[in-house]
């Protein structure tokens, strides 16, 4: 039996499973989304002001604003953006690949130990961790296991930006994120391995 | 060259089974994979002028299933069953909708990654590069495991049956 008949038998078991929602209920359920959404940025975007006039500050780690040129995002919007969420959760939206190493402080100072690297061609733009690094004394599943519980993606207002949501309190004492963000002509994708935290892996 | 958006009735009764099904590969359970599945459906639709511009919109729905199912889990703090395949078996070893509970059981045999990676690979049709972009790990990863995983199905009992009864 070939690949491809295993996976054709596999397919023909599933054929069965059927979604059997309305599109209608999908709609209306879609619209509440859409309403709650909208308030949830109006609200965002009055307590964003009042904090902005009483402060005059911006507390939310961003990386350093993008060009005006080229086909990428408004000017006016950071390369990369860091934000606590409720829950011990860590959302990174990356918009352009500038400044890695920003990105890694900024995780740093949010208590994640991490290596970051960003790899816009083939080629990365950070030199690759010592082999060292990514001893962590577990077995592949409890690795894969670990990295489903720590890193998911989260919802990037713009296909051309990669949203990751970090879940802090799930990354034992020791351990490190090595988080890869690529680009290609498709959009963006990320990848993660677990490294051991120590100032060789991730930094101090 | 920018491609035409699709219409979201279009997309939804072209996509929903097969989104369906690599959820349901995923999870094990009928039941919460239609929920995951009509939830991130709708947000689909909340989001559509930017989904139907996404290169993959099928993934983008079945990443967001299995995110949604992570903060369900949290939420709800217990695991979701991974045996519900079995439980929901007919005597005749057929799912009650027609799913073939003994292969799907080979399928949640598998470890999740690889389950995942199979469930992409038969369901969405992605390609190395799509599924590791969709599952947030590397190219080769995914490599790695859909041999591994292939290579379990083969070797899985229930579906060596499946086969000489065949």
């Amino acid at each position: 039996m070939t690949d491809d008949e295993l996976l054709s038998a596999v397919r023909e078991s599933f054929a069965g499973a059927r979604l059997n929602a309305p599109l209608d209920a999908t709609i209306q359920r879609g619209r509440t989304l859409r309403a709650r959404r909208r308030r949830g940025g109006l609200a965002a975007a009055i307590v964003l002001a009042a904090g902005l006039t009483v402060a005059g500050l911006l507390s939310r780690a961003t990386g350093q604003p993008a060009p005006a040129a080229g086909p990428t995002p408004p000017a006016s919007l950071a390369a990369w953006t860091v934000t606590k969420g409720p829950g011990h959760t860590v959302t990174i939206l990356v918009r352009q690949l500038r400044d890695p190493a920003g990105l890694r402080r900024t995780l740093r100072a949010d208590g994640i130990p991490a290596a970051v690297a960003f790899q816009g061609g083939l080629l990365s733009d950070t030199p690759p961790l010592p082999r060292t690094c990514r001893d962590v004394h577990m077995s592949d599943t409890a690795n894969a296991d670990l990295q489903g519980r720590i890193i998911g993606p989260g919802m990037a207002p713009d296909p051309r930006a990669v949203a990751l949501v970090i879940h802090t309190a799930e990354i034992p004492r020791g351990i490190g994120l090595n988080l890869t963000v690529q680009a290609d002509k498709s959009g963006y994708g990320w990848s993660l391995g677990l490294v051991r935290a120590s100032p060789a892996c991730t930094g101090s | 060259m920018a491609q035409e958006p699709m219409d979201f009735a279009e997309f939804y009764a072209s996509a929903k089974d097969d989104c369906l099904r690599a959820v349901l590969a995923s999870t094990g359970d009928l039941l919460t994979a239609e929920d995951l599945v009509a939830e991130a459906l709708a947000r689909a639709w909340a989001s559509w002028p930017l989904v139907s511009r996404h290169p993959a919109p099928r993934a983008w729905v079945v990443r967001t299933a299995l995110n949604t199912r992570v903060s369900w889990w949290r939420r709800r703090h217990h695991e979701v069953p991974l045996t519900q395949a079995e439980m929901h078996a007919d005597r005749d070893g057929t799912y009650e909708d027609g799913v073939g509970a003994e292969l799907m059981a080979a399928v949640l045999r598998l470890p999740l990654r690889q389950r995942q990676v199979v469930a992409l690979r038969i369901f969405l049709d992605l390609d190395t590069a799509g599924t590791a972009r969709v599952l947030g790990i590397a190219p080769g990863t995914v490599t790695a495991h859909l041999a591994r995983g292939l290579a379990a199905l083969r070797a899985d009992a229930s579906l060596t049956r499946e086969q000489e009864t065949q």
